[in-house]
């Protein structure tokens, strides 16, 4: 038993210096692409094409509907869409946390599982020594253009979310209330605040970097077998979720206390 | 090839660019509602307290907001400092003696500070002015003086609820009245203070124990009153018998002055008999030297007489030659007083 620990811990421990070590690579050639544009640039606007334009109906419909959706439950609570709150509770709820998060969310499920099968599947097809053979490394060629792609993507995708959602409220509010949607979006950007619009595109860009990061090492980590690839895709997806809300969590505390 | 990857660059162009765009009209609408381009006038003011402030708060006037709280710290007095700023489409209506209100909201604190503009004619106020709040005793005058434009006319709870935050003050005045005055009756009763209360407290003092003595010697002017009272209504009594139309006062004063006369008559005989004894002494006073000197022959003469009496007594011949006189015994004599 302790044998069997023993080794766990050393298995954990290599592995958790082995992606220490590609993540610090990853971002190093991330540097370096910035600086060489031309390299990978199909590559990333492949990617940004997959992530963000693939991802902008459903985004666009979720955040409709949901944003509809919250006034129609909250209108079921006494004088919710008449009170000046609405226009704060909507730009909380919706730019700062569920925007960012349910773009999050699907890009993990849409964009993050591709890369991880994308890039397992090359492994386990030996493109990534035809790559090397050639003078090209795979994480410079491979992983550095889709982390850029889908980091932007998140936050392009982030801002629609957040205008399709207000506008799905303001709507449904408006039809409601027999307020002008003009009138509701005046008062919903009376009630908008610098910091919001902050917190929405940190957490977006964040979270990009997050899920791009994780879906490369996990695509990159499979090591030869093709049923390995299915695997690393749900670690990556799990993985994936658990540090967004991690690090939601993070921004929050930090965006509260800059607030106070 | 399919559309998507002919024109990938163009839709990803377009798609970046009108995200872009959107960020940039949220902002640029945000930035114009709140007036985040729009020249701002800072001015300082003070508070008793932070309670109820807050930063990014709205400053009002008449109901319209003309500005916002920038800044609010403690300074060394342990005032709070308040750095707010109003936009400079407002400014020419910060008059001189302007004063900050921080309302009473119905239900907790108030949403917004209220300004009350100065009624004096001129300029407005520059950049980093004071302007008192009503928590300040400069504040409060200005309010109370009339000197601001202080909005009236709404409906019955808008005035009340304009009124209370000096409602809440005159009340804050005179229960710290009332806990000095507290305190000093405390100290006063105690008689350890030195002002004109405690002094008159102790002078009361004084006064009750000399009230006291008084108040005894009342009783005991009382008791005799009581007791006089007593003697009155006692038909047979010292007083009624002295005050009765046939006794002996009466008689005494309704005697047709038989008593005076007989009175009068010992007077003049004590007079002649004090005139007798005045000649007396005056005679006495004449023949004091002779008396003197018979006095001194006497006391020779019998100086002498004890000398000749020695002698006899101490003479043998003579011994014994005069009897003993016998004293007789008391024949009445206790029989106590013998020896046993």
């Amino acid at each position: 038993m302790v044998e069997t620990l023993g080794r766990h811990i050393r298995q954990s421990l290599g592995q958790l210096s082995y992606a220490a070590g590609f993540q610090l690579f990853l971002f190093k050639e991330t540097f370096n692409f910035l600086g060489k544009r031309r390299i990978g640039l199909r590559v990333l606007i492949m990617q940004i094409l997959f992530t963000g334009v693939g991802a902008l109906s459903i985004i666009s419909l979720l955040s409709l509907g949901i944003g509809a959706v919250i006034i129609i439950q909250g209108a079921q609570l006494p004088d919710f869409l008449l009170g000046e709150q609405l226009y704060r509770i909507l730009i909380i709820v919706i730019t700062r946390e569920l925007g960012p998060l349910l773009t999050a969310f699907v890009i993990i499920a849409r964009s993050g599982s591709a890369i991880t099968t994308e890039l397992g599947n090359m492994v386990v097809s030996h493109e990534m020594e035809a790559y090397m053979s050639v003078g090209i490394h795979p994480v410079s060629q491979l992983g550095v253009p889709r982390l850029i792609g889908v980091s932007l993507s998140m936050v392009l995708l982030t801002a629609y979310s957040n205008v399709f959602g207000l506008l799905g409220s303001l709507t449904v509010s408006s039809i409601l209330t027999r307020v002008r949607l003009a009138d509701h979006l005046s008062a919903l950007f009376a009630n908008f605040y610098l910091v919001d619009i902050i917190a929405s595109i940190t957490k977006s860009f964040v979270f990009g970097i997050i899920i791009a990061a994780t879906s490369v090492y996990y695509g990159f980590s499979v090591s030869g077998a093709i049923t390995e690839v299915p695997v690393k895709t749900i670690r990556s997806i799990g993985v994936s979720i658990v540090l967004c809300v991690i690090a939601d969590g993070i921004i929050i505390w930090f965006t509260i206390l800059v607030a106070a | 090839m399919k559309f998507k990857f002919r024109h990938a660059n163009k839709i990803v162009g377009i798609f970046t660019l009108v995200a872009m765009l959107l960020l940039v009209i949220i902002t640029a609408f945000a930035g114009v509602s709140k007036k985040w381009f729009t020249k701002k006038i800072y001015f300082t003011s003070l508070f008793t307290s932070a309670e109820g402030l807050k930063v990014g708060m709205g400053v009002n006037l008449r109901g319209f907001q003309v500005g916002r709280v920038k800044n609010i710290s403690l300074n060394a007095d342990n005032q709070v400092d308040l750095d707010f700023y109003i936009y400079v489409t407002y400014h020419d209506r910060i008059l001189p003696d302007s004063v900050l209100v921080l309302p009473s909201g119905l239900l907790g604190a108030a949403a917004a500070l209220e300004i009350y503009p100065g009624l004096v004619e001129g300029l407005p106020l520059p950049y980093g002015t004071y302007i008192p709040s009503t928590q300040t005793v400069e504040g409060k005058m200005l309010v109370k003086t009339r000197r601001v434009d202080r909005p009236t006319g709404g409906d019955a709870i808008t005035d009340i609820l304009a009124e209370l935050p000096e409602i809440l003050d005159n009340l804050d005045e005179t229960i710290v009245s009332i806990g000095n005055l507290s305190s000093s009756l405390k100290t006063g009763i105690e008689g350890e203070g030195n002002d004109a209360f405690s002094s008159t407290v102790r002078n009361l003092e004084d006064f009750s124990a000399g009230l006291d003595l008084s108040i005894r010697d009342v009783n005991d002017i009382t008791a005799s009153l009581a007791n006089l009272a007593v003697e009155l209504e006692d038909p047979t009594g010292l007083v009624p018998t002295l005050l009765d139309p046939t006794g002996s006062l009466d008689t005494l004063l309704n005697d047709d002055n038989v008593l005076w006369d007989h009175i009068l008559s010992i007077i003049v005989q004590l007079e002649g008999a004090a005139a007798g004894v005045n000649s007396l002494s005056t005679s006495l006073a004449g023949i004091s030297p002779q008396l003197a000197l018979t006095l001194d022959e006497t006391i020779r003469s019998l100086t002498q007489a004890q000398k000749v009496m020695e002698g006899l007594q101490n003479n043998p011949i003579l011994k014994r030659g005069i009897s003993e006189e016998t004293v007789p015994e008391n024949p009445g004599a206790d029989t106590r007083e013998d020896e046993f």
